[in-house]
């Protein structure tokens, strides 16, 4: 497959991310001094964040392992801005001596996490869940060296492998059935979906749905989707505040942009079979979070409890996307990708809160390090408790809105009396509003000890203005997206619908010469 | 005039917001000014606006005189009303009336003759108390509060009495009820003062449950909650001037169609003109109903039997509010609501029946109550409820003479009973509030003004020739007489008729005969009479046992005083208990400037002074003064003997038990009503309030504890396996993968 | 070459069924983080040996290609970078634990 200077310089941000991260490593060997460093990182995120939003909205494009379409606007734009404010979070909180490892690797994540969501063909994709994996093992590794981080460093990269090789070992077999590993075709080059009639005839057309588990499992893990979700609160309790973050935001937009994309683009539309997975899937995974968490004194282990319940939320969505091709289908989609939104803004906001309270030196670890912060730092406790309400769907902040249009979905097909799978979605649909009631005992727990518990003696914070800034901005952001969810949906929901419209012709010359338009 | 009616109440409004603000750290012991300036300023607002609504009366007399002020929407619900509840017939319509119609509460005010008496009133009056409360309540922690909720009281009350919405009236019926409570608990560090606000709340409750169920009917019925009508032109205005109005429905009625449509109001001009106020097959049912309903409010609020016992209770507020709100103004919120409401009255005769029983009843029952009371503050308070039974005794002959007279005398009672509580206050504020009249005595030389201020609210009270009291309550008597005269001439011609089989059988049902309701207005006419001595003797025995007898002091009064503030507005008021009643019924005023209201502009009639019935009225008063100086002007010889012998002693040898249910202890038990409501309504109630308590604790509780319990539970057994083993981890994932591809086969 | 005739994709998935279910097990059993990386590699391996066999002329002849062969190869490049990303996380975890046996690691838990 020849691959022209369009393919070439559509990958332009990318390109540019990967290259100054190796600057980074190269020249950081010769240079140590700390405050430059932040900045060569911001340089090209900020110029990639330009190019993403130039190309913003452009029709879809087919170029052979790469397509240019909403999902993958909407996944860039949301990699960039998540690769801004790490480093914002970053700035001051990295050690000075591996700043440039850490800055670069967070350069690489964001380029894998851009590839991964405008991938077209499986091989790209699992090149691009893995450039976001190994960097991300060398940046837990950097956070702090201490017996608890390379207990986490050891088994987030163990299993992080196992499921890369579970991914793979699934790719391997859609691969076997489908005799490729382009996601959509264009002209006479055939995509998986194109081939999946024929291959659902044959044979061993059988073992497709086992490769599609398999992959499911692999993007699982990123997700931290119960049963691959044991490496997250040993991970996220083993390393720093701010790596907690970034592990708790990276990964699960990669695997929910994965997701998505196989969503769209592979599975045939109306696969109830996945659909009745992905349910399953989803309630275990909430439940499991939830009940958990309840126990949880760690806050990093509380939150990661949390991540694992809000991943459960958003294969609701999945599971929409799944199980209806019409606009219920769609409605799925864009409420999981609101919601993911909604969930990284909160969780960035709750991280940064933690790294900026600090309890007799070290960084908070126990909701006891909380204690009083109403009372000595009223601003970052408000600011946290914005951002706890949210991540309980307390009504006016943003958080709400995600899950209403999530369940209100779900509910909407359990209502559908034609529907073949409403029995499962009613199922689904109680077991999320339960879930939230149970959601909302450890949230309100941790305004609790903060608004309700005497302070400590010592509770200084780190004067870290990144850290309040980015706070801020999560919780102001909360508060508007609440205040006015529709804007932020109404962005998101044509994207969806226009992901579903597959493209036939490729606008700038590809192999096929002549074939459908599809008006944009 | 349109900025006079919005004037009037915003002044207050601004007060109470200013010295609410600045009162506890900038304006301190000066917190009065905003409100007393406001105040003034209202009370010039609403008697320019006395005189304007008479000029325009002048100019257009037809159909009487009302300008309704619309200023903004509340709400509106469009397409609300359902042609199937309303029963809108087309009989009587003159333009086309829209069945289906919005839901519109827009923030109307109105200007009428009702309207700005009621206005006059209570401005003066509030104007008088707070100025008397900058003496009374100078030295009080919570002076500037005190200020506050009067603004706040006169804003609503001034509110209440000239909005033209139902809905509204409700909101302002409320908002002085929550002033009241505000101010009953004003001392809220006193627990009696903290329960007698609680129970004013609460009993008034039971009237607004009754108000609001009748403003429901009231939409469901008319399909609107305004007094007035309403025009919406073709071009989407909303026209409520009732000249406009009245001129679109001429056109209509003339062959041209102005292409407007027409919602009439409850007690707008059209529907009063064609009569309309039964609609529908259960009209009569629903009139009624509605009547009976507002009747209750009103007994709520105006503290008529049965709901009258908190009115004594709310004493334990400051005496400057026991003046005002719970005696001349708010609790004649349920009186001016009658009146108001007149004309729906006036469409169900048994409704006026119920009215003037309740009215006649109260007031004799007040006033057998207040001859044994010892507090004077109770004394005046259960005169209060009397004279209101008197008010709703006359509002209850449905005449327009009785209503006038009614009217009347809500005016002239709110003069004097004022006066009469502002001298009690003067009292208290002596005595270092002290109120029990054994504690004292012979205070005429301590406080002169003060007696000779209070002589003057006596007289008026007890009905004494010549002084306000005395005119409208014989007003009264004579409106019930002459109603029961009139029944009784058609109750014979009826007869002779022999109507009763002819007339429609639904009639009969909601409608007593008239031989029977002449009869019961006859009762009640005596019991009215009755009622006018126990007035006159009850009144001046407190007069007497104040300030009159041997002279002596609690221990509690250092210093007996009247600061010039608090004689001067007592100065003023017994100017106007004097004379008030005289002048306007000598000038024949209050029927004649009532009628121009369009409401009250059924009948024309001039009130002329019956001989027969004042001379019987005055002979009355004189002896009730009479009793009242034989037994206690001197050294009152007969009291213990006449006490001991209604008291029921002298059957003490036969049994003890007699003494409970003797007059006397009746009397000064007050019937054991408070008793009574709390073996019948609070006992039950709380017994029930206990039970639900206990199941909610044990059982509700309970339940929700365990499902608490079960996520913890779960949380528990599933955080067991994550051990922190990578090993078991990598099995955990590759297990559960197994798991769903095996469970995917099976369901496949 | 009889033999060889019989053999079709299907023995080929079997043999990487069963590497893929021997690696599982060897990570779950060694102690070792060699071991586990060992066993990881044999998982990758399974899977690589899928993708060569579906690339091959044995499943079907027109037009698999070169992106199987290409995938194992992406995989072998991979496998080889996360040995050397392997060895320095072991040795930092030799530098706390004074071990590489990996089931010393279970602070984090619960």
């Amino acid at each position: 497959m020849p691959v022209d200077l369009e393919t070439i310089l559509i990958l332009v941000p990318e390109g540019a991310l990967i290259l100054s991260a190796t600057a980074l490593f190269v020249l950081g060997a010769a240079d140590r001094r700390r405050s430059w460093w932040p900045v060569c990182a911001t340089l090209p995120l900020l110029f990639a964040l330009v190019m993403v939003v130039r190309d913003w909205g452009r029709p879809v494009l087919y170029s052979g392992p790469l397509i240019q379409d909403a999902t993958g606007d909407t996944g860039r734009l949301l990699s960039v801005v998540l690769g801004l404010v790490m480093v914002l979070m970053a700035w001051r909180q990295t050690r000075r001596k591996l700043a440039t490892e850490f800055f670069g690797g967070l350069l690489m994540v964001v380029a894998g996490l851009m590839l991964v969501s405008r991938a077209n063909d499986l091989v790209f994709l699992f090149l691009g869940t893995e450039l976001v994996s190994i960097p991300t093992y060398m940046l837990l590794f950097l956070g702090k060296r201490n017996r608890a981080s390379s207990e986490a460093t050891v088994k987030y990269f163990f299993l992080s492998l196992l499921a890369s090789a579970l991914f793979l070992y699934g790719v391997s077999f859609v691969y076997g059935m489908s005799g490729t590993t382009l996601l959509v075709g264009s002209g006479d080059l055939l995509g998986i979906r194109d081939k999946l009639p024929e291959i659902m005839q044959s044979q061993i057309g059988g073992l497709l749905p086992l490769g599609l588990v398999l992959v499911l499992a692999g993007l699982g893990f990123k997700i931290t989707a119960v049963p691959f979700h044991f490496y997250a609160p040993d991970v996220y309790q083993g390393t720093t505040n701010v790596n907690a973050a970034f592990l708790a935001c990276a990964p699960k937009i990669a695997g929910i942009l994965a997701l998505t994309r196989i969503v769209v683009n592979v599975v045939p539309a109306e696969f109830y079979l996945g659909a009745k997975l992905v349910i399953v899937l989803a309630i275990v995974t909430m439940t499991v979070g939830n009940v958990c968490a309840l126990w949880q004194t760690h806050v990093r282990r509380l939150m990661a409890y949390s991540s694992i319940a809000h991943a459960g939320y958003l294969l609701i969505g999945l599971a929409l996307g799944l199980a209806s091709a019409s606009s219920g289908g769609l409605h799925g989609l864009s409420a999981m990708l609101f919601y993911l939104v909604l969930y990284v803004v909160a969780t960035l906001g709750t991280f940064g809160a933690f790294a900026y309270v600090r309890s007799r030196g070290e960084e908070a670890e126990h909701l006891d390090d909380l204690a009083g912060l109403s009372q000595t730092h009223a601003p970052i406790a408000a600011m946290l408790a914005v951002c706890m309400l949210s991540l309980a769907g307390i009504p006016p902040l943003a958080g709400f809105w995600g899950k209403l249009t999530l369940f209100s979905g779900a509910v909407e097909l359990a209502f559908d009396m034609t529907h073949p799978m409403r029995g499962w979605f009613a199922v689904l649909a109680v077991a999320g509003a339960l879930n939230a009631a149970i959601a909302a005992a450890y949230y309100l727990r941790v305004i609790l000890v903060m608004y309700f518990k005497p302070p400590h003696s010592d509770s200084p914070v780190t004067a870290d203005h990144g850290l309040q800034t980015v706070v801020a901005i999560c919780s102001v952001l909360l508060v508007l997206i609440g205040a006015d969810p529709g804007r932020l949906l109404d962005a998101i929901e044509p994207q969806a619908v226009r992901a579903r419209q597959v493209p036939v012709e490729p606008e700038l010359g590809m192999n096929a010469p002549d074939g459908e338009q599809i008006p944009e | 005039m349109e900025w006079l009616v919005v004037l009037i109440p915003t002044l207050p409004l601004v007060a109470a917001i200013v010295t609410a603000s600045l009162g506890p750290r900038v304006l301190r012991s000066q917190s009065h000014l905003p409100v007393v300036i406001a105040l003034a300023l209202s009370l010039l607002c609403s008697l320019v606006l006395v005189v304007q609504v008479q000029r325009g009366y002048t100019e257009n007399s037809d159909t009487g005189f009302e300008v309704p002020i619309q200023l903004w929407s509340w709400a509106v619900i469009e397409d609300a009303h359902v042609p199937e509840i309303s029963g809108l017939t087309a009989a009587g319509k003159s333009l086309d009336e829209p069945i289906t119609r919005p839901f519109r509460v827009d923030i109307t005010l109105r200007a009428d003759a009702l309207t700005a008496t009621m206005l006059a009133m209570v401005t003066f009056i509030s104007t008088l108390v707070a100025l008397f409360s900058v003496g009374y309540m100078h030295d009080d922690r919570g002076y500037w509060r005190f200020f506050t909720y009067l603004g706040l009281f006169v804003f609503s009350m001034t509110m209440l009495v000239s909005v033209s919405n139902f809905l509204l009236l409700f909101v302002f019926w409320e908002g002085v009820g929550v002033c009241s409570y505000l101010l009953i608990g004003f001392w809220y560090t006193r627990p009696s003062a903290a329960a007698a606000g609680k129970k004013a709340f609460l009993v008034n409750r039971v009237g607004d449950f009754g108000l609001i169920i009748a403003v429901f009917l009231i939409w469901t019925t008319y399909g609107t909650v305004n007094y007035h009508d309403v025009l919406h032109t073709p071009a989407g205005k909303v026209v409520v001037d009732s000249k406009t109005v009245q001129e679109a429905v001429s056109e209509k009625a003339a062959g041209m169609d102005p292409g407007s449509t027409l919602i009439r109001g409850v007690l707008g001009q059209s529907r009063i003109k064609t009569n309309d106020f039964v609609i529908g097959p259960d009209g009569e049912l629903v009139v009624l109903a509605i009547c009976l309903l507002f009747l209750l409010g009103a007994c709520g609020k105006s503290a008529q039997f049965p709901l009258h016992i908190w009115l004594p209770d709310a004493m334990e507020g400051p005496t400057p509010v026991s003046a005002l709100i719970h005696a001349a103004t708010m609790v004649t919120a349920g009186v001016y609501l009658v009146v108001r409401c007149t004309p729906l009255f006036a469409a169900c005769p048994t409704a006026q029946l119920i009215v003037a029983c309740v009215g006649g009843f109260t007031a004799l029952l007040a006033a057998v109550i207040a001859l044994t009371q010892f507090d004077l503050k109770r004394v005046l308070a259960y005169s209060t409820i009397s004279q209101l039974g008197y008010m709703f005794l006359a509002l209850g002959t449905g005449t327009m003479a009785g209503i006038t007279a009614g009217f009347f005398h809500l005016f002239t009672h709110a003069f004097f009973k004022a006066l009469l509580f502002l001298g009690a206050g003067s009292v208290m504020h002596a005595m270092g509030d002290v109120i029990d009249m054994r504690k004292f005595g012979g205070l005429r030389h301590i406080l002169p003004k003060t007696h000779l201020t209070f002589l003057c609210g006596c007289l008026a009270l007890a009905g004494i020739p010549l002084f306000s009291g005395f005119w409208s309550k014989d007003q009264i008597v004579k409106a019930v007489k002459e109603k029961a005269d009139q029944l009784e001439v058609s109750a014979v011609t009826l007869a002779d008729l022999d109507t009763v089989a002819s007339a429609p059988p639904e009639k009969q049902v909601f409608t007593i005969p008239p031989p029977w309701s002449a009869s019961i207005y006859r009762w009640l006419h005596w019991s009215a009479m009755f009622t006018a001595l126990l007035t006159a003797f009850y009144t001046f025995r407190a007069y007497y046992l104040t300030f009159w007898g041997r002279q002596y002091v609690p221990e509690e009064a250092d210093h007996p005083h009247e600061p010039a503030s608090m004689w001067r507005p007592l100065a003023v008021l017994s100017v106007c208990a004097l004379a008030i009643g005289g002048v306007l019924e000598i000038y024949h005023q209050p029927a004649g400037y009532l009628q121009q209201t369009p409401s009250l502009s059924g009948e024309s009639f001039i009130p002329k002074l019956d001989g027969e019935v004042a001379l019987i009225s005055s002979v009355i008063a004189l002896a009730g003064v009479g009793i009242a100086s034989v037994l206690y002007l001197g050294d009152r010889p007969f009291v213990g003997w006449l006490q001991a012998f209604f008291e029921f002693r002298w059957l003490s040898r036969v049994t003890r038990r007699a003494v409970y249910c003797s007059p006397y202890r009746l009397s000064s038990e007050k019937f054991y009503l408070d008793e009574l409501y709390g073996c019948v309504v609070i006992w039950p109630l709380r017994t029930l309030a206990n039970i639900s308590g206990i199941v909610d604790r044990w059982l509700i509780d309970g339940l929700v504890n365990l499902i608490g319990w079960l996520p913890r539970f779960a949380g528990w057994m599933v955080r067991s396996l994550h051990k922190g083993l990578l090993q078991f981890y990598a099995l955990g994932m590759v297990l559960g993968l197994l798991l769903l591809v095996l469970w995917m086969w099976w369901i496949r | 070459m009889a033999l060889l005739g019989t053999v079709t994709v299907s023995h080929y998935l079997a043999v990487g069924a069963v590497l893929f279910v021997t690696g599982a097990l060897c990570m779950a059993t060694k102690r070792n983080a060699l071991g586990v990386l060992m066993g990881i590699e044999l998982v990758l391996n399974g899977a690589n040996l899928n993708f060569v066999a579906f690339g091959s002329e044995l499943l079907r002849k027109d037009n698999l290609g070169l992106d199987g062969s290409l995938m194992a190869l992406f995989v072998i490049v991979l496998a080889a970078g996360e040995a050397a990303v392997a060895l320095a996380i072991a040795l930092n975890f030799y530098n706390n634990h004074m071990s590489i046996d990996i089931d010393q690691a279970d602070d984090l838990k619960g």
